[in-house]
């Protein structure tokens, strides 16, 4: 009989097998990754290439942006708007993305339309049209948009930290869909080099998850893209990144009742030997609904709806950052809950928060699996970042190795309170205000909404 | 999708909880859906987004879990567990290993009979502050964020459900007190008020017994159900013109339409779709692509339980007007009125909307929430051939007819301009 007063809980873990991925590489470069999954009738492919905005020239930001819009604007025998009909009478779909580093071609479809479907993303990858006249429309409406991206605070909050944060002359401190000037500046051809570059089969990861098996997807992906030949070139961006000198920079969003708030430095990259240590440090701080900062923050104090930390990574850099935004009045006082906990993580670390983290992250592992595009994700990390092959396999392991030496050195290492950059998106007045009844031992700074200092004299 | 007899099943507790079990062996994962039968269509004047509160309390714990250990117990699970609100029901859903569902059922049971036990001033104050940080994040401090809650309050009469947002009034927010919290409670969340899901890794005999241990003794208040009015038409068109911290005007045009699984809602999807689905929706083609008047378009239909409404919203490229953009939107929504859709538009929705069916059945959660869904529906948890069916049927003639049905009628205009102060 099952008790009501406290809950069943099992005393041993469940068995999980990692799906197999299975890999394959092409006569002119291309490499395949396959998990075949048969359970649904679906497939999805994604190619994976550099090509990201860290690529983008100095005073052309969003050039790599404007190439993934333009690519499934007209492609083969298609104009912009035949190829996209024929890729939704199929019920397929084709996206062109960016991220910073990398540039994506990902295609979803039923296996009974997937040798159409993939001879429709043939056409976007090797054969894009870049008509000047949908260059031209594409352009004006970004060049349109932009301006309106100074009244999102959260996007703001993001691009004024990452410009201060990795410095103007570094990659990844650009706002990846540009700037005005940016913009204006790239032209068509500028676009087609940029692809030519970029767009190359040795360049190209294809991470394919699906009912689909290794021989089948190989014939397939030989039969259309195994003629496609070029080399890549591209130029080494390499990040110099610097820990800065602890600022707070204020954007004035005057009259806005909340305030957007970033914290956070630059880290070690993804390939550090402590990665899954800051793992469990993260968890204990801002990683998780019960970490520090939330229960703080949100669950004592009700200063916001949410408020979290992360590790993010880059291929070339990493960073620190916490994110939150707390009603206009109590700003400074979140401030001071942020450094107070920051600095609580160099103090003490509990067993029980260690283990707790270490059996969250374990035990979550197989929900990472669930879904196609999940996998895709999981494969791409490993590429990227150049993770050992059996990355996948060894996570629980690498976990659970973690002591709690580990992490107590770890977190006074990792945690960075005196070069900390601090942004807060929010009305300047209020924010003034409440700094007559504190004392910062640290500069403020006021920025524009892309982080640029605003000079007052 | 054909989902065969031996993964589905339906059946009922004593105290009237709807049971569905899903089997699928394939990940050592399960999902804990359930549905509550109350949304902010339940509420009250000057009680409104209590619904959504609830949201909240129920992750502050209940007689045997203290505040904060429901995540706790989750997340050392290794699962996730969260919840929603809209008009018509409240969904709380955990996801964890195959073998922590007695955890998943355990929670969920504690606070569907116990929750009342644990309940404070402290935690409603503290929920309240939360609440209000969520509703500026998300409308109040959000471009454009005020348009929906503006178009319902006037599309909608003040008696009709969907009145009011499902966050609630500031107002009505800041003014919660722990009577309504606890009336509230005892009308809404009881079994037979109830629908649960229990998907993925599981064997049916087992955690039938489970979930008759931790359910079957919560007792049950039966309530009648609510009447509604519902208004048939919108009298008269309004224009509403409203300043916002925003660079770009907006248009929003919106239109009464079909409830949930009426005829013609499914006609309405559609329209939506060829409208503005995709680059090839006419809206589409015809502002954005060809003349270059707008900078994005979009187009939906709202389907609830007691009522539904279409939508188009376009954003206009600087220095075009929005009564230009109006006028343009009637003249390709006329063009549909006379003559109609192609064949080749219905094929491209039609085959849209199947793959869209398909690729969601990944995760487990969602096709729990889908079971659920059906089952509040359509009171029947399979209705994937239903529903699949019911689009696979449609003709030219029946989209065309939904056309001048509902978008020849009077809608709510309201145009979101850059404020003029700052």
């Amino acid at each position: 009989m099952i008790n009501q007063d406290k809950p069943l809980i099992p005393t041993s873990e469940i068995a999980f097998n990692l799906p197999e991925i299975h890999q394959f590489k092409l006569s002119n470069g291309i490499c395949i990754h396959l998990v075949n999954r048969p359970k649904l009738p679906i497939v999805q492919l994604t190619i994976m290439m550099d090509g990201g905005s860290r690529f983008d020239p100095k005073g052309k930001e969003g050039l790599a942006y404007i190439n993934s819009i333009l690519m499934d604007e007209g492609a083969g025998p298609y104009d912009s708007l035949q190829i996209n009909e024929e890729i939704e009478i199929l019920g397929s779909s084709v996206n062109v993305s960016i991220d910073d580093d990398s540039l994506y071609v990902s295609m979803l479809s039923l296996v009974e339309n997937l040798e159409k479907t993939i001879n429709l993303t043939k056409y976007i990858i090797c054969e894009p049209r870049f008509d000047q006249a949908d260059f031209d429309r594409e352009k004006q409406k970004i060049l349109s948009w932009l301006p309106q991206v100074q009244n999102y605070p959260d996007l703001v909050a993001e691009n004024i930290f990452q410009f201060v944060l990795h410095g103007e002359e570094n990659p990844y401190s650009k706002y990846s869909a540009g700037y005005i000037d940016s913009i204006e500046s790239i032209q068509l051809e500028d676009v087609i080099n940029f692809n030519k570059n970029f767009v190359a089969p040795d360049n190209m990861d294809f991470i394919i998850v699906g009912c689909i098996d290794l021989e089948t997807a190989t014939v397939l992906i030989e039969k259309h893209f195994g003629l496609f030949n070029r080399k890549a070139v591209k130029t080494e961006v390499k990040s110099n990144a610097q820990l800065g000198k602890k600022s707070l920079y204020i954007y004035d969003n005057k009259g806005a009742n909340q305030s957007e708030i970033k914290y956070g430095h630059i880290s070690d990259k993804r390939n550090s030997e402590d990665y899954y240590a800051k793992m469990i440090c993260n968890k204990i701080l801002g990683g998780q609904f019960t970490s520090r900062l939330n229960l703080n923050l949100r669950e004592e104090k009700g200063l916001t709806y949410g408020i979290n930390s992360a590790f993010r990574y880059y291929k070339e850099a990493a960073e620190f950052c916490i994110s939150t935004s707390v009603n206009s009045d109590a700003t400074i006082k979140a401030l001071i809950e942020i450094e107070n906990e920051v600095t609580g993580m160099k103090l003490n670390i509990s067993d029980d928060e260690i283990n707790f983290a270490k059996l969250s992250l374990i035990r979550e592992f197989p929900s990472r699996f669930e879904t196609n595009s999940q996998i895709v994700t999981n494969i791409a990390v490993k590429i990227k970042y150049d993770l050992e092959e059996d990355s996948l396999n060894t996570f629980v392991e690498n976990v659970s190795k973690v002591v709690k030496e580990d992490v107590i050195e770890v977190s006074k290492k990792s945690f960075k309170t005196d070069n900390a950059i601090i942004v807060v998106v929010g009305d300047q007045k209020s924010i003034e205000n409440q700094l007559k009844e504190v004392e910062l031992n640290y500069e403020i700074i006021e920025v524009d909404y892309n982080g640029k200092i605003i000079n007052n004299s | 999708m054909n989902f065969n007899h031996n993964s589905i099943e339906k059946y009922k507790l004593e105290n009237d909880l709807d049971v569905v079990l899903y089997r699928d062996n394939d990940i050592p994962l399960v999902t804990v859906n359930l549905w509550y039968k109350v949304g902010s269509a339940s509420e009250v004047k000057e009680k409104t987004g209590l619904t959504h509160l609830f949201e909240h309390m129920m992750f502050q714990g209940s007689k045997n879990v203290n505040k904060g250990e429901h995540f706790k117990y989750i997340q050392e699970a290794g699962g996730m567990s969260n919840a929603s609100t809209n008009f018509d029901r409240t969904n709380y859903y955990e996801k964890v290993p195959s073998n922590f569902v007695d955890l998943a059922l355990w929670l969920e049971s504690d606070r569907m009979g116990f929750f009342i036990d644990a309940l404070t001033q402290e935690k409603l104050s503290n929920q309240i502050d939360v609440i209000k940080n969520e509703r500026l994040e998300r409308y109040d401090n959000q471009p454009y964020g005020l348009a929906w809650e503006t178009i319902l309050s006037n599309l909608f009469s003040e008696e009709h459900p969907y009145h009011a947002p499902t966050i609630g009034w500031m107002e009505d927010i800041l003014n919660y007190n722990l009577d309504d919290v606890a009336t509230f409670f005892r009308t809404h969340y009881n079994p037979s008020n109830a629908s649960l899901v229990v998907a993925g890794d599981i064997e049916f005999e087992s955690v039938k017994a489970k979930i008759e241990n931790y359910f079957g003794k919560i007792s049950s208040i039966q309530m009648g159900n609510k009447d509604y009015e519902i208004e048939a038409t919108l009298k008269e068109t309004k224009r509403i013109i409203l300043q916002d911290n925003v660079q770009l005007e907006r248009l929003y045009l919106c239109w009464k339409s079909q409830k949930y699984f009426e005829k013609m809602d499914d006609a309405s999807e559609f329209l939506s779709d060829l409208l503005a689905g995709s680059k090839n929706g006419r809206l589409h083609k015809e502002l954005v692509f060809d003349k270059q008047v707008a900078i994005s378009v979009s187009s939906f239909q709202f389907s609830g339980k007691h009522d539904g409404f279409f939508g188009i919203i376009v954003t206009a490229k600087p220095g075009i007007s929005l009564d230009f953009l109006k006028t343009e939107v009637f003249k390709i929504l006329e063009e549909i009125f006379k003559n109609g859709i192609t064949e080749r538009e219905r094929i491209r929705s039609l085959n849209g909307i199947k793959s869209g069916f398909i690729f969601a059945l990944q995760n487990m959660n969602t096709l729990a929430d889908r079971f659920n869904h059906y089952n509040f529906y359509l009171d029947n948890p399979n209705g994937f051939d239903f529903d699949i069916n019911r689009f696979e049927s449609l003709t030219n003639d029946e989209i065309k007819e939904a056309a001048q049905l509902y978008l020849n009628q009077p809608f709510i205009e309201l145009h979101i301009i850059p404020n003029k102060n700052t």
